[in-house]
């Protein structure tokens, strides 16, 4: 009976899309009314291409489209836990240049890291109960399993991560966001440090801890953002676990933070008081940490410094589980649970 | 299937479903998407005097529409702007229009008139200790409960649930309306049958349609009664087997509800 993320709604993206009920068999496109779609606010509004990196399901298959990234090479990297390829690597363009990867069933946290001029990827793969890093190519390099030394699991099952981040001197930290809510800091060999964070509703604990990363925005006090998915919450933690604050996203499942020059960038599971289930969007926080626009949903509004409530106005995007944004500004968002479709693409205007 | 989707719209949108050759945009149109259904807010679902319905969107130049007569709203129907008092039971409809995107979903919300009170209920099966609600009480408390199963205003059983009613002389009775939950991904269905002794050898059963796909839904059933009666015995029993399409297949459901009312 608890809440179980699999059981969610399996829609059809053609109900979803409107696109047999609306007028596009009477030739919407003679209508004056019909405009390219431009979502989100204030300065950040972007096209939407749901043409982008579609490809043959026969040979390049998804399920869920988990995380992207884009490396050093300007290369967009898509973890899906189709174990048929479970990296597909795209250009900017949308072709497909590689595919990798068919030993994942679980995988769902893309982290790139940089060492020394070098790209490398950790994959989180929660089925798997391990946090693989590999070469940019798929070569694995080192796995880490559940966290024994902490004392906190006695069977690997209980360990189930989502996320990874890495911090500049190499540190890895994992967020056990589907088990136990602990965040577990290993050095760069994967030699435990510390232990923090845990299931509970206090500040220092998650629901749902799904996402973290590595804040260098502030060089002087860099620290670590972690999703409180369930509870609508991002908090912020020193690099040693101690907690600093949780800045509110009402109505907000947002998955993982991901910093892009002085702004981060969420995708949303969904709209936490919606009736819809597939009722996700996009948010955006500029260096102040203020929601500055939600593509797909209400425009971010604070009264009395609240932010009030966020949801979806447009049945655009189903469950956004990650955004990735490129060199250009745009951004891609890679959804769960949307139908094995492919990640869509956001142009910013 | 989205794969042919995208496929039939970007042949269109290169190849022009539109003679005027208007210049094709290889984005996204606004009349390809629905807006999302509007959030609609009561002080309560059952009426005794009056209550209030409000509904929110909060785009620009969203229009809302509603209607009480279970009709879908058009861009006629009457357009909301304030909260509305309302005196009367029945099936509140609202939608969202914009110049530009496809018009929303409707949203519905039936709003039930108070039923009788002082009666006494007890119940001869037992609900989930998990989930326990306010006791059988809860179910005639004239209080709905919310779309969350953690409301304590639901009662969940895994069994039949079996109850005695007693309304402590006769009247007459027109129907009973029983009204559940529908969570599919929480394995709570609506129940398979009622059935409403009236007597030792009259009764009224009503059969309750299975679920084809997943859904979360406040839902009832109407079960017309037109007798005098003093007394009742209610059985609702639970889905005994979840359908094929669900991931619980073969196990049984649960069944949670909040309010029996009797007009």
């Amino acid at each position: 009976m608890s809440y179980n993320r699999r059981s969610f709604l399996k829609q059809s993206s053609l109900a979803t899309l409107g696109l047999l009920s609306g007028p596009f068999y009477a030739s919407a496109f003679s209508s004056n009314n019909n405009k390219d779609v431009i979502i989100g606010h204030n300065s950040h509004r972007y096209k939407v291409d749901l043409g982008w990196g579609m490809l043959d399901p026969s040979k390049t298959p998804v399920n869920d489209c988990h995380e992207m990234v884009q490396d050093s090479k300007g290369r967009i990297i898509l973890l899906t836990n189709h174990i048929k390829n479970n990296v597909i690597v795209y250009d900017k363009s949308g072709k497909l240049l590689e595919t990798w990867g068919t030993e994942y069933p679980g995988a769902h946290g893309l982290t790139l890291v940089k060492e020394n001029g070098t790209d490398f990827l950790l994959i989180s793969d929660f089925e798997r109960n391990q946090i693989i890093k590999t070469t940019i190519e798929g070569r694995p390099v080192l796995t880490m399993d559940y966290p024994k030394e902490t004392g906190l699991y006695t069977t690997k099952n209980s360990f189930r991560p989502t996320e990874t981040a890495v911090s500049s001197n190499g540190d890895i930290y994992v967020a056990d966001g589907y088990g136990e809510q602990h965040i577990i800091h290993y050095d760069g060999k994967g030699q435990l440090l510390n232990v923090f964070g845990g299931r509970g509703e206090g500040e220092e604990q998650f629901l749902n801890a799904h996402g973290i990363c590595f804040d260098n925005r502030d060089v002087h006090n860099p620290s670590l953002l972690i999703t409180a998915r369930e509870l609508n919450q991002l908090k912020r933690f020193t690099l040693d676990g101690k907690f600093i604050e949780t800045i509110n996203v009402p109505g907000a499942l947002i998955c993982r933070p991901v910093i892009h020059k002085s702004e981060i960038y969420f995708a949303v599971l969904r709209s936490k008081n919606s009736s819809d289930f597939d009722s996700g969007f996009v948010l955006i926080m500029n260096e102040k940490n203020e929601v500055v626009s939600c593509p797909g949903a209400t425009a971010p509004a604070y009264q009395k410094g609240e932010l009030q409530e966020l949801y979806q106005t447009v049945r655009l995007f189903q469950h956004p589980h990650d955004v990735c944004i490129d060199d250009d500004e745009n951004m891609y968002v890679a959804q769960w649970n949307s139908g094995q479709t492919y990640p869509i693409k956001l142009t910013r205007v | 299937m989205m794969r042919l989707l995208k496929i039939v719209l970007l042949v269109c949108l290169f190849f022009g479903c539109d003679k005027k050759a208007e210049r094709p945009s290889a984005f996204l149109q606004t009349q390809q998407i629905k807006l999302a259904p509007p959030r609609v807010l009561t002080t309560s679902t059952i009426i005794d005097s009056s209550i209030v319905l409000s509904a929110d969107f909060k785009m620009e130049d969203v229009k809302l529409r509603y209607t009480f007569d279970g009709t879908d709203p058009t861009e006629n129907a009457l357009s909301y702007k304030n909260p509305i008092q309302i005196t009367e039971a029945g099936t509140y409809s609202f939608k969202a229009f914009h110049p530009e995107w496809t018009p929303s979903e409707t949203t519905t919300v039936k709003i039930y008139q108070k039923g009788m009170d002082t009666i006494a209920i007890q119940l001869r099966t037992k609900a989930s200790i998990k989930y326990p609600g306010m006791g059988a009480k809860g179910l005639v408390d004239h209080k709905k409960a919310s779309l969350s199963f953690t409301d304590a205003e639901w009662i969940g059983f895994d069994t039949i649930a079996k109850a005695r009613i007693d309304f402590g002389k006769k009247v007459h009775l027109e129907k009973i309306t029983m009204a559940y939950l529908v969570d599919t991904g929480s394995w709570i269905f609506p129940p398979e049958n009622v059935i409403v002794y009236l007597n030792k050898t009259d009764s009224i059963r009503v059969q309750i349609p299975n679920l084809k796909s997943d859904t979360l839904a406040l839902a009832d059933v109407e079960i017309p009664i037109e007798k005098t009666v003093q007394y009742l015995t209610i059985h609702v029993q639970n889905l005994k087997e979840l359908p094929e399409w669900h991931p619980g297949k073969g196990l049984k459901a649960w069944l949670f509800m909040d309010e029996w009312i009797f007009n």
